[in-house]
């Protein structure tokens, strides 16, 4: 490919990389170091499409492609993620916000979503996704992604309900 | 949609610190797409191998079934002969009831395979009545 698609390139990665990585994180349930890498994965993989989708949406690509990943390697168990029972108590004390604790309580309760229920529920929650681009995007039934949103919201509802009563 | 899910948007669309793309990031991501392209070129040129290879297993073995011939369970190539059956009159010749009866009633009643005999049979019978 012509330094003129690299240059381009470089410039769509550096523009969306904080992005992507939000996503990623969210999707990894906290793991940061875990979502670089499947960022990364996800952006070689644009990198081989990438003349055919500059033109089009590249962004949605990688954002597909970064879904997929998180969700196949979660199955794999790859990462040797182990969920916590409990959400960890961050107290919002000291150098750290308050935001910044509400957000470790986020992430440490979308960890403990299977990942599929963490998928569905990070791209209709936080994406703005319909069930049908969801459904789309993870290559299932728009049926079985309402019922994995379903259950994913339910199950965050009674972590956090759990966390608030063992706060008071 | 409910509180908590009005409440779980809100948190999840927090804005957070962004995140630059630093060089070590631009490094780590050519580094894999070489890695990738690397591995690309190493498959296409495994399954290059593995066509020729075939190929010439193909090659090699070809002429050598050509040469066997086919085997001696295997059906035969040409149909026998079929031999020709010589023709069998159908119909036993009429029997000459009616004294007066002329050649054409007699070869009207012989059937096509048996015009010869017939017609000798009538002349005998005509010269001999």
């Amino acid at each position: 490919m012509g330094r003129s698609q690299t240059d381009e390139f470089e410039r769509f990665v550096a523009a969306r990389w904080s992005a992507l990585n939000q996503l990623g994180s969210l999707l990894t349930g906290g793991d940061r170091q875990r979502a670089e890498d499947l960022v990364q994965e996800a952006l070689v993989k644009l990198w081989s499409a990438w003349s055919r989708v500059a033109d089009e949406a590249p962004e949605a690509y990688a954002r597909t492609v970064l879904v997929r990943l998180a969700a196949r390697s979660a199955r794999r168990r790859w990462w040797g993620e182990r969920p916590s029972e409990q959400v960890p108590e961050v107290e919002a004390a000291g150098d750290l916000s308050a935001s910044v604790a509400e957000r470790t309580k986020l992430e440490a309760a979308l960890a403990q979503l299977p990942p599929r229920q963490r998928a569905a529920v990070v791209l209709r929650y936080y994406q703005d996704m319909s069930e049908s681009q969801v459904a789309e995007m993870l290559g299932a039934p728009i049926g079985t992604v309402r019922s994995h949103t379903r259950r994913g919201v339910e199950r965050l509802r009674q972590i956090f309900a759990d966390v608030n009563e063992t706060a008071g | 949609m409910d509180d908590f899910e009005q409440e779980l948007i809100r948190m999840l669309r927090q804005p957070q610190d962004p995140r630059s793309f630093e060089p070590r990031h631009r490094e780590q991501l050519w580094a894999a797409v070489r890695v990738r392209r690397r591995a690309r070129v190493r498959r296409i040129a495994a399954g290059s191998v593995i066509a020729a290879a075939a190929c010439a297993v193909g090659l090699v073995l070809l002429p050598r079934a050509v040469d066997a011939g086919p085997g001696p369970t295997g059906p035969p190539t040409n149909p026998a002969p079929t031999q020709m059956v010589p023709p069998t009159p159908t119909d036993p010749l009429p029997q000459r009831t009616s004294p007066g009866g002329s050649d054409s009633s007699v070869s009207g009643t012989t059937s096509p395979t048996t015009t010869s005999n017939s017609l000798s049979s009538g002349a005998s019978s005509t010269s001999h009545g």
